[in-house]
């Protein structure tokens, strides 16, 4: 994939030109602990958003985050860089709380890739991928040609150089998320944290990145990522946490997470889950909506009149086979 | 990529040159038009002080010159300040006036003007203080209602509202100075003088210069304060710290000539549509844009025909930017094919 193809000595753009002290850990030393949350909170108002999440994040690991949709894991990785200020408890990066980290100094150990929109005004992508480089340039008003080269580094990496001379606001939404990967991949830092990098990829570029980012984590780094794509994520993540209503369900290495009754439990979803031990990859096989879920009955239901389809208000089942089922 | 940056910077350099030269045409010509035309030889003489008619020479140096130097900087710092600001608040529509800065120099000038007791040469003092009188306050407002661009400028408008309609209770009571408070609303350089150019310019340098130190972050600021936080910029400050400076340039200017309207507008989007959104090319093209801009409306509205009657420079700018704006427009979507 992504590092395959690449000649083996080609510089580490994610840590070239020189990994200063501080960098990625080397090879030979264990991988240490990065990042660590302890009973951290987070609540918007007096809605608790994130109840009391404590784990902690070692270097050279993919580290995912899944859940369902309002589960907290934006919230959980905005807690982390900063974005969001936790109301209760700590998090703690490279051994230093966040709090005492000036802006600078933070931009040189965490990037993220958080939501972004359009800004309405025309830039190339590359001129927005430059923007990572903010932290250590030293020109006063052009960016010097080294930052230019990690630029195209990066672009390279991800298999992404023809986007460079694009207008950004003319790319497709999948496109931008590459430019914007590329853009906190450029940003050098050890700790890499992205909110659904896949969101909007096709097969083939959901599997590059990803590649991308088991690239990064072989080579020291620690990425933090949101991901709803379950298989995915067993595939690349050493470990995962999972989110329910801002509390962490069971966390662990992937095998022992993904289960039909994780499924059934967090996802509302009735699944069988089967292992494909050849290249240690989960079939997902759903079948329908479990017990307990939308008006108390089986499967998923509507009323006909409500929509306007049918005269009566008669009901139906979109599955009528649930009721056998779970009968 | 290396290339990418020399094209970029060899296409600013010819931009510039061209556009300078383009002034410096425009500053000759300007010189030449007036209630009394002269000849491109008089006005290179009068000039470099060569010129045997005293009288000449008096027009150029003591009338014309300081004038059309003063529509040149106002223009120039309008074009800046307004790239400036469409950035800060990500916001196409945006100019240097959205704080509600023109509506707070507008009341500040009237109350001036319609007060007996005050000179007439105070006038730029409290048009001063009320722009940045009102920048400050919706600036606090805006910090009340939780920050960000869209706080901001909802507290501008609401100020610059309050402002207008006390703006217009003062017209319609004003008596003879309702007259002097509209014609300075539209705006006009036929009074300006030397020294006015000479205050408004030591003024307004230097925080014009700290637009153009900034500029790189503030492309960074594109995706707005939280994005430019994570890159390492200390966005908050910045945002402060750009548009106290951008307000206090635009009042600078606008304190002795008026409020000019649209060009803090038009300049940034003319430059845009025609090079992108990138602020180092955006803050010094959009200057010298904005700088042709009204010194073409200045010659424009200095009426040879009829010299007593002369047209306020805030319609002219719209009357000769919009058409053009109108044409950028049209041509921007038949290649992008929106």
């Amino acid at each position: 994939m992504a590092s395959s193809r690449r000649p083996a000595s080609a510089p580490d753009p994610a840590s070239a030109p020189d990994p200063g002290p501080g960098a990625a850990a080397e090879p030979g030393q264990g991988p240490k602990v990065t990042v660590s949350l302890r009973e951290m909170c987070m609540k918007f108002r007096s809605k608790s958003a994130l109840d009391g999440l404590t784990l902690d994040v070692k270097s050279g690991e993919i580290f995912g985050v899944v859940g369902p949709n309002g589960s907290g894991k934006t919230t959980l990785l905005r807690c982390i860089c900063r974005a969001l200020i936790p109301t209760a408890g700590s998090v703690t990066v490279l051994g230093r709380d966040i709090g005492d980290y000036s802006n600078k100094e933070f931009a040189g150990v965490i990037s993220a890739l958080l939501p972004q929109w359009p800004s309405g005004f025309s830039m190339k992508a590359y001129e927005i991928i430059l923007m990572g480089c903010r932290n250590r340039s030293g020109g006063i008003w052009w960016d010097s040609p080294a930052e230019y080269h990690s630029v195209y580094e990066v672009l390279n990496l991800l298999h992404a150089e023809d986007l460079a001379e694009r207008d950004f606001e003319t790319l497709s939404s999948g496109e931008q998320r590459k430019v914007l990967l590329a853009k906190s991949l450029v940003q050098q830092t050890d700790i890499v944290l992205l909110d659904e990098p896949v969101a909007f990829l096709d097969l083939k570029h959901k599997l590059e990145v990803m590649e991308v980012l088991k690239y990064l984590a072989d080579r020291g780094k620690t990425v933090i990522t949101s991901l709803h794509e379950l298989d995915l994520a067993s595939k690349y993540c050493h470990n995962i946490i999972v989110l329910k209503g801002g509390r962490v369900v069971t966390a662990g290495k992937p095998r022992e997470v993904i289960t039909t009754d994780l499924l059934r439990e967090v996802y509302e979803v009735e699944a069988e889950v089967r292992w494909d031990d050849t290249c240690n990859y989960p079939i997902i096989i759903p079948k329908l909506p479990a017990n307990g879920s939308g008006n108390g009955k089986d499967g998923i239901k509507f009323t006909g009149s409500s929509y306007g389809y049918g005269k009566t208000s008669e009901r139906r089942d979109l599955c009528p086979n649930a009721k056998a089922r779970a009968g | 990529m290396e290339a990418v940056l020399k094209r970029k910077k060899i296409r600013l350099l010819l931009y510039v040159t061209v556009l300078s030269f383009l002034l410096c045409a425009l500053f000759i010509f300007s010189i030449m038009t007036g209630s009394m035309s002269l000849a491109p030889r008089q006005v290179v003489g009068a000039l470099l002080g060569m010129e045997p008619d005293s009288t000449i020479t008096s027009v150029v140096t003591a009338y014309r010159v300081p004038r059309i130097l003063f529509a040149a900087f106002t223009g120039l710092v309008l074009g800046v300040t307004g790239g400036v600001m469409q950035t800060l608040t990500r916001n196409p529509l945006a100019d240097p006036y959205i704080t509600g800065l023109s509506s707070g120099a507008a009341l500040g000038a009237a109350v001036a003007l319609t007060s007996a007791v005050i000179p007439f040469y105070a006038v730029p003092v409290f048009a001063f203080a009320g722009g940045v009188a009102l920048l400050l306050m919706a600036l606090f407002l805006a910090e009340r209602a939780g920050g960000g661009a869209l706080n901001f400028i909802l507290a501008g408008l609401a100020m610059g509202t309050i402002a207008n309609a006390i703006l217009i209770v003062l017209i319609t009571m004003g008596g003879e100075g309702s007259h002097g408070i509209l014609y300075w609303v539209f705006g006009s350089f036929s009074a300006t003088t030397w020294v006015d150019l000479r205050t408004s310019f030591l003024i307004a340098a230097p925080f014009l210069l700290l637009l153009f130190l900034k500029a790189r972050d503030l492309n960074i600021m594109i995706f707005g304060e939280e994005h430019a936080r994570q890159l390492g910029v200390n966005a908050k400050a910045l945002w402060y710290l750009l548009v106290v400076s951008l307000s206090v340039a635009v009042s600078a200017c606008v304190s002795f000539c008026g409020t000019v309207g649209f060009i803090g507008l038009v300049a940034p989007h003319m430059v845009r549509l025609v090079v992108g959104s990138d602020n180092r090319f955006i803050l010094p093209l959009s200057g010298l844009t904005g700088s042709l801009l009204l010194m073409a409306a200045d010659d424009l509205v200095r009426n040879p025909v009829n010299p007593i009657f002369e047209m306020p420079i805030g319609s002219m700018t719209a009357l000769i930017g919009v058409p053009f704006f109108i044409y950028l427009l049209i041509r921007r979507g038949k290649t992008h094919g929106l």
